[in-house]
């Protein structure tokens, strides 16, 4: 499997399903397209700072609940 | 595929296609002569002036249809693809003010520098393809 570019994980995912969210109304109401949203979810754009915040205070959960950082491996 | 992603697939073809066609104008022209002694500024503006209207042409075509404003994402591609093309154009112009210091034929720092427009534009339109299909790397 192709590792993502990024080394930033996210749980984006699971929480837009638990809160029943599809990619292109979190896309909307974060301002950023359907693509950038799956990017994020996929791994292959860690988002700005910014941008992660507003994702967190979305679904209401700390930003550590939301963005991982994957550690090198062997 | 993307909006962008598709312009910039495009873009990638323009350019090289624009500087094909010139090159291949200007050996009819030279019909056996010296390139160097060949008319070839016209040709030079002709086709960079019709590859910047395809170009250009593409692009609206393919944001009319899909009228998403850029986002972050959008932002950081086009910075970096922009950032790699203009790597090629300082490098290009470093070429052509070495021709320029050694007395070199007009004709030769002419075709460096349109050489040079070539490669950047295929960079960075080949970059920022990568980035929209494989993703954007971290710093």
């Amino acid at each position: 499997m192709v590792r993502p570019p990024t080394r930033v994980t996210n749980r984006i995912r699971d929480l837009r399903e638990e809160h029943r969210i599809t990619q292109a109304e979190l896309g909307e109401r974060l301002g950023v397209s359907r693509q950038t949203v799956i990017a994020i979810e996929q791994g292959r754009y860690s988002p700005t700072l910014e941008l992660a915040f507003q994702i967190a205070h979305l679904f209401d959960a700390p930003l550590d609940d939301v963005f991982g950082y994957r550690k090198d491996e062997p | 595929m993307e909006a962008r992603a598709k312009t910039a697939a495009v873009l990638l073809g323009v350019a090289p296609a624009a500087w094909i066609t010139y090159l291949a104008l200007l050996v009819m022209r030279a019909d056996g002569a010296p390139l160097s002694t060949t008319g070839y500024v016209d040709l030079v503006l002709w086709t960079i002036g019709g590859g910047i209207v395809v170009a250009v042409a593409t692009t609206l075509v393919v944001h009319t249809r899909d009228r998403q404003a850029a986002d972050a994402r959008d932002r950081e591609i086009e910075g970096r693809a922009d950032a790699m093309g203009n790597a090629i154009v300082v490098l290009g112009a470093l070429v052509a003010l070495a021709l320029a210091l050694a007395d070199t034929p007009s004709f030769w720092i002419a075709n460096a520098l349109y050489l040079t427009f070539v490669l950047a534009g295929v960079l960075s339109a080949a970059a920022r393809l990568g980035f929209y299909r494989v993703g954007v790397p971290g710093w």
